[in-house]
């Protein structure tokens, strides 16, 4: 079962933090309270975007090829992740 | 289906939507020049004189480069993506391929065009509903190619529309006035 990473709080909507991170093997536990990166933040298809975007070396042409959608469309997909991190980013702030 | 039908551009665009809008384009052209039938804007269809089949295509070709042109500085000054103007020529030159319908639509109706006849009514429809699936296309093809959303997509392409009707207008009287 593949596990997803909830961004916003169930009961409030608001968004989540971590509070603990904890080590495998040695079971330590660090606790504080850190943001998530922001690229965390987005969903998984959005994360699965950004991999093969750079796994193509950032050739739209070639990420439009793989996923069999016009380049457009995949330039729109791009520019609205763009707008969504830069959103994301000045609420971070 | 449905994706295909009014949203072909999702999956084609640019060089390729382009071959396939030309050859529409040019079928437009040539049925138009069989039955008189001039398609001298991104919406017009007018009956009128039996001339050269070049003309005929170059009325096809000012109706798709005058809006091409139009959506393309459109998206220029409104959308934050960096377009290409292929993939804006490409994707109107596609969704001008029911204009072949139309044309095709208006063989039978030409015959049979009276207003009193019982006949009408197909006709109308075989005429209006490429039409309208037309005007879908363009939506869509603008939405896609210049990545505009909301109010700015609308009222853009409506002036856009409604600018490149008037360019094409221009252009044609112009032709004819070199031409004939």
């Amino acid at each position: 079962m593949i596990k997803i990473l909830p961004l916003s709080c169930p009961s409030c909507a608001n968004k989540l933090q971590v509070q603990s991170l904890w080590c495998e093997r040695c079971d330590t536990t660090v606790k504080g309270l850190y943001d998530l990166p922001i690229l965390a933040s987005l969903s998984n298809e959005e994360q699965n975007f950004v991999v093969d975007f750079v796994k193509s070396s950032g050739s739209l042409k070639e990420m439009a090829q793989k996923m069999g959608l016009s380049y457009p469309t995949v330039r729109n997909m791009l520019d609205d992740l763009i707008t969504k991190i830069s959103h994301n980013q000045a609420e971070t702030k | 289906m449905e994706k295909w039908l009014f949203t072909p551009f999702t999956y084609v665009a640019g060089w390729k939507a382009l071959l396939i809008g030309l050859a529409g384009i040019t079928a437009t052209a040539f049925i138009g020049y069989l039955l008189t039938i001039h398609f001298d804007g991104p919406l017009s269809v007018h009956i009128g004189l039996d001339i050269s089949f070049y003309i005929f295509l170059t009325e096809s070709a000012i109706a798709w480069i005058s809006l091409s042109c139009i959506f393309y500085i459109s998206g220029l000054l409104l959308s934050n993506s960096s377009i290409r103007f292929i993939d804006v020529a490409g994707t109107i030159a596609l969704a001008r391929i029911p204009v072949v319908l139309t044309a095709l639509g208006l063989l039978p109706g030409i015959k049979i065009f009276n207003p009193t006849s019982f006949y009408l009514m197909p006709v109308f429809f075989l005429f209006m509903l490429p039409s309208i699936w037309m005007v879908i296309l363009y939506y869509n093809a603008f939405k896609i190619s210049c990545n505009i959303k909301g109010f700015k997509l609308i009222t853009a392409f409506v002036a856009g529309i409604y600018l490149a009707e008037i360019i094409s207008k221009i252009a044609v009287v112009q032709l004819y006035k070199i031409l004939l």
